[in-house]
């Protein structure tokens, strides 16, 4: 459990832009709206672990390299 | 704004006219209050009310037709949201009792009115809420 200290990143715009994919195209991919793809981007939002595993799998990449923990 | 934005848009703006419906609808039938619904041109709001928020009740019950769309409005984003209003119109409740019973220990206050204002804050506050995070990007930021 992470801390109080401890904040979840995520390189998830670059992994996207770098598959050449808009939030929208990304969105539907994997099934859910542009905002969520946008809060998660931001850090205002935690996907699951189904969603995170969703996401790596259509950007073609593991979980570890689109999140990571800040300590 | 895609599809899937202005479906999401047009759910916020349902729940809203039917939560502000269902208070001004529930607050004319307060018994302080209620007299001056019964005749005349004022009559009229209280019926009206309740169409208006029957309509928006069975407008929010439309879907889109397309299930990747249905499956985008319910993602895990909306299930966070409406969790979130759902524990907005718990603890909102708990603060309306909580008045009502102080309210009660000093003014004579009709136990149907208790009820009701119970009910337009715990029917109201979760719709109005979710529809809040809704319209504003995801969880509030």
């Amino acid at each position: 459990m992470a801390s109080d200290s401890e904040k979840l990143c995520n390189n998830l715009k670059v992994h996207r832009t770098d598959a050449g994919l808009t939030q929208a195209e990304l969105a539907t991919s994997v099934g859910v709206s542009r905002k969520t793809i946008n809060t998660v981007e931001n850090g205002v939002f935690v996907p699951s672990t189904l969603l995170a595993l969703k996401i790596a799998k259509v950007l073609g990449t593991q979980v570890e390299a689109l999140f990571y923990l800040e300590l | 704004m895609n599809t899937v934005e202005r479906h999401s848009r047009r759910r916020s703006t349902l729940l809203i006219l039917n939560a502000l419906a269902l208070i001004a609808w529930q607050a004319t039938e307060i018994s302080l209050i209620h007299r001056y619904f019964e005749e005349g041109y004022l009559a009229l709001l209280p019926p009206t009310l309740i169409i208006l928020w029957f309509i928006t009740l069975l407008a929010l019950l439309l879907k889109p037709a397309e299930r990747i769309f249905r499956q985008q409005l319910e993602d895990e984003l909306t299930q966070h949201n409406r969790r979130s209003a759902m524990i907005a119109g718990y603890w909102s409740v708990m603060m309306s009792t909580g008045l009502a019973l102080v309210a009660a220990g000093t003014v004579q206050v009709e136990a149907i009115d208790i009820a009701r204002a119970n009910l337009i804050v715990g029917a109201s506050v979760p719709m109005l809420v979710f529809a809040f995070l809704e319209r504003f990007d995801g969880v509030g930021q």
